[in-house]
């Protein structure tokens, strides 16, 4: 039997079908994870944020309309919540907060990698959060300008010059690391 | 592939098996809870609605009797000869002057001469 598309499990979603959701989920999960974890700075986050857009999957599954990719819609799901959670940070006096936050992911993980890694994560955390959300669309996840424009909500033209922008600002931060090599 | 491209594609793969850790507990804990109630759009079930809605008549012979008889109007207001619709006919005579008596007696054309 092959595997069933996308698509065709979220027409069984919107009829109930859990066990179709239980499929469909693994399959964005692990992405999912990684685009929010990279685009929050945050583990606990991302893990909220995924779980969030998956449970909005499942409620608004009825309502969707196979018009276009669930990966896209699922994206752009996801990808609204990390900025909403973004806007939504908690306002503190400036003596209670102390140093600033470090965008870049946890200490457990930035202890792993070696220290060019971690100037690198930094170098995308520090990126303003579209050109940030460019950048992981494109490496990590793999999409086309197309289908990443609609995630983000502009013009291809529009996404492409996010790109560049990004790019140019990585290649600067980053140019010792591409000296080196 | 430019060098700053294979840089950024490098690192991403890097950190992909912590992305795998947090979504295996995520996905565990979706399946162990209940999942929340679909909303469903309000005009969803109308043609099943439509389907389910027994139109036969509860008294077929009045039904079959009020058929007839609307048949009936129909052809007897919209058939060829029917003249239901139509205004009536009536044959209007203007009256060119208040004095009906020079209806009557119209002048000869060429002398002007009353008969």
């Amino acid at each position: 039997m092959g595997l069933e598309s996308d698509e065709a499990l979220m027409l069984k979603i919107a009829e109930g079908d859990e066990g179709a959701f239980r499929r469909l989920a693994p399959r964005y999960a692990s992405r999912a994870i990684g685009f929010a974890r990279r685009l929050t700075g945050s583990d606990a986050d991302a893990e909220e944020i995924v779980q969030e857009a998956f449970l909005r999957v499942w409620v608004s599954a009825p309502r969707w309309r196979p018009e276009a990719a669930f990966r896209t819609w699922f994206y752009k799901i996801v990808f609204n919540i990390c900025l909403n959670r973004k806007r939504r940070v908690p306002f503190f006096p400036l003596e209670i907060a102390g140093d600033p936050p470090d965008p870049a992911p946890d200490a457990r993980t930035r202890i792993e990698r070696d220290q060019s890694q971690q100037q690198i994560a930094s170098a995308i955390a520090k990126l303003p959060d579209r050109q940030r959300a460019a950048i992981l669309l494109t490496y990590d996840d793999e999409l086309s300008n197309a289908d990443a424009a609609q995630i983000l909500g502009v013009s291809v033209s529009a996404f492409e010059a996010l790109l560049v922008r990004a790019k140019r600002t990585l290649r600067e931060r980053l140019k010792f690391i591409l000296d080196e090599n | 592939m430019n060098r700053i491209d294979e840089i950024l594609a490098q690192h991403i793969k890097m950190e992909r098996s912590a992305d795998d850790a947090i979504a295996t507990r995520l996905l565990v804990s979706l399946t162990a809870k209940p999942l929340p109630a679909q909303r469903h759009t309000l005009l969803r079930n109308w043609p099943t609605v439509l389907l389910n809605f027994d139109f036969a008549p509860a008294w077929p012979r009045i039904a079959t009797l009020a058929s007839a008889g609307f048949v009936g109007c129909m052809v007897g207001f919209f058939s060829p000869g029917a003249q239901i619709f139509e205004k009536p006919r009536t044959t209007s005579v203007q009256m060119a002057d208040a004095d009906p008596g020079y209806l009557v007696f119209e002048p000869e054309p060429l002398t002007g001469v009353r008969p």
